[in-house]
């Protein structure tokens, strides 16, 4: 069997996990659409100050979460439980390649994105009347690809520091939950202080609501932003490089 | 060719040796058993020959490969168990079983491979469904699924039932009689005599004894026991003087001998002559637990 197709079956095999397990399925997937849903009636009707309607920048601000609990929260914390009990241990032991177990938990993780961004967006729009022109399909989805393809970078990258599987979600949580409220992932400040901006505009979580955000804005995507991803790509990928684990840590 | 051959290894972890230069030699298709307690240097042994640890010092080759680093061609021949290892709670045997069949060039039928741990009826059941004992013998077909030549099970059923742990073993002896070569290390005596052609006793990081289980050097460590009740009206200072020690009490009468055949020859005489009955007589050979604590004890003197 080729890679290509024994990656095509890890993903296989990775979503059958992934649904049947209710938490992750919950917590990953249906939180964000609860969330839209929940937000959406609590704010509809409500315009920010220039004018845009508060749902059009609610709505890509939950995908960016959502997007972002899938591909850096879910898949650390999955790497960090399969190591502790074994499993990654075991999966090295056999011939199957480890780039193709990787690619095949990245694989899955990027399919349940796509799913996430097409759920989120269509439950704006038929709730909440938030409108995507058709021409901008494209560029909201080169967006969520490469946010996404940056956050499981990270995410591989974070799996190294967990040394214990018990400890997983409260790590992964406690690095992207608050820096997404300073970033205004899910309200975006209309006062925020200049240094704030500038610091929260260093980190790929804001850069990703906002570059969501443009093809429902009409706005182009910013070219700043993409870069600042791919450069945290880059540095998540050669941190897990170095660092990813197949074995427990000693004791 | 020998499966395995390791000569002079040893690893040290810090300040600790933990295995303190060992020599073993598996033939092909033999069952071997490193017995041994925890912390004797067992785990560490068995993981510098799947190539999970590297080793400080010695030769190893498995299969004809150095397995540091884990290279591909060895990982196509070799089946693992692991001492801990969860399957994958969600997926359902069959499911299981056919993603491990995709690892390999040459994969056994997967309803085979179920008949081998007697798991057929269970194909279709969820993981999370099977009890432990059940789950270890999937463990064990996902480590055959391969067709491996070689096979290491780590302490393959520590912690199970009885029932459960007879029907590990049966699993295991499905596995000999495929001729695979088995590595098998474990804690538990008469695991190590149930199913292994030899048995290597690991203490304290060096291998102390290293033979068949019924021959094993060191069997001269450990007595034989001769029982029997004493005849009515008769104390312990009444019988005969055998080699080995007596202990009578509650008038059962116990001898543990290192020469069994002169002690029942004395003792029988004896009983012959004043026209006495050794009722509940038994003569119980050493076990290996006797030849194992005997060999730990010595070795830990050292």
């Amino acid at each position: 069997m080729t890679a290509v197709a024994l990656t095509g079956r890890r993903v296989r095999l990775e979503q059958k996990a992934f649904w049947r397990n209710p938490e992750a399925a919950f917590f990953t997937f249906i939180l964000p659409v609860v969330l839209v849903v929940v937000e959406g009636f609590m704010n509809h009707g409500d315009h920010l100050r220039d004018g845009t309607r508060t749902v059009v920048m609610l709505v890509p601000g939950i995908l960016a979460f959502g997007l972002i609990a899938t591909n850096y929260g879910n898949l650390a914390a999955t790497i960090a439980i399969l190591r502790d009990q074994g499993v990654l241990k075991r999966i090295r032991a056999t011939p199957l390649p480890p780039w193709v177990f990787l690619a095949g938990q990245i694989g899955s993780s990027l399919l349940v994105s796509l799913l996430m961004t097409i759920v989120v967006v269509t439950t704006g729009t038929l709730l909440f009347g938030v409108h995507l022109p058709p021409a901008r399909v494209p560029a909201l989805l080169a967006v969520v690809a490469v946010g996404s393809a940056c956050f499981c970078a990270l995410g591989l990258a974070l799996s190294g520091f967990i040394r214990h599987a018990q400890s997983a979600g409260a790590i992964t949580n406690a690095s992207y939950i608050p820096l997404s409220l300073v970033s205004g992932v899910f309200f975006p400040f209309q006062h925020r202080p200049g240094w704030l901006l500038r610091a929260t505009g260093l980190f790929p979580v804001g850069r990703l609501a906002d570059a969501l955000r443009a093809p429902f804005l009409g706005k182009s995507v910013s070219a700043t932003g993409l870069l600042l991803m791919g450069a945290w790509a880059v540095l998540g990928a050669a941190v897990a490089a170095r660092c990813f684990r197949w074995t427990k840590a000693a004791a | 060719m020998s499966a395995i051959v390791v000569e002079g290894l040893r690893k040290q972890y810090g300040d600790h040796e933990a295995v303190r230069g060992i020599d073993l030699e598996v033939a092909d298709g033999q069952v071997v058993c490193l017995l041994g307690p925890n912390g004797a240097g067992k785990t560490t042994t068995v993981e510098i020959l799947e190539g999970y640890r590297n080793r400080t010092a010695g030769t190893v080759r498995v299969l004809g490969f150095d397995p540091a680093g884990q290279p591909l061609a060895l990982r196509q021949r070799i089946g693992i168990v692991l001492q801990e290892c969860a399957l994958p709670a969600d997926l359902r045997v069959a499911e299981l079983l056919d993603a491990y069949r995709d690892y390999y060039p040459h994969p056994r039928p997967r309803d085979e491979l179920l008949d081998i741990v007697e798991l057929r009826g269970e194909s279709a059941a969820p993981i999370k469904a099977l009890s432990g004992g059940q789950q270890r013998r999937l463990d064990l077909a996902l480590a055959l699924t391969g067709d491996p030549d070689l096979v290491f099970l780590d302490e393959p059923t520590t912690g199970f039932d009885p029932a459960a742990r007879r029907r590990c073993w049966a699993a295991i002896r499905n596995l000999a009689a495929l001729d695979k070569t088995v590595l098998l290390t474990t804690h538990y005596m008469d695991e190590a005599q149930e199913l292994a052609d030899r048995v290597a006793v690991l203490v304290d990081g060096l291998i102390v004894a290293d033979d068949a289980p019924h021959r094993l050097a060191g069997r001269h460590l450990a007595p034989t026991h001769v029982s029997f009740h004493l005849p009515e009206g008769r104390s312990g200072d009444d019988l005969p003087a055998v080699p080995g020690e007596i202990a009578a009490e509650g008038g059962k009468v116990m001898i543990a001998t290192r020469e069994p055949d002169v002690a029942l020859y004395t003792l029988l005489a004896w009983a012959r002559r004043r026209h006495l009955d050794l009722s509940g007589l038994a003569v119980a050979p050493p076990t290996l637990e006797d030849i194992y604590l005997a060999l730990a004890g010595s070795g830990a003197t050292r």
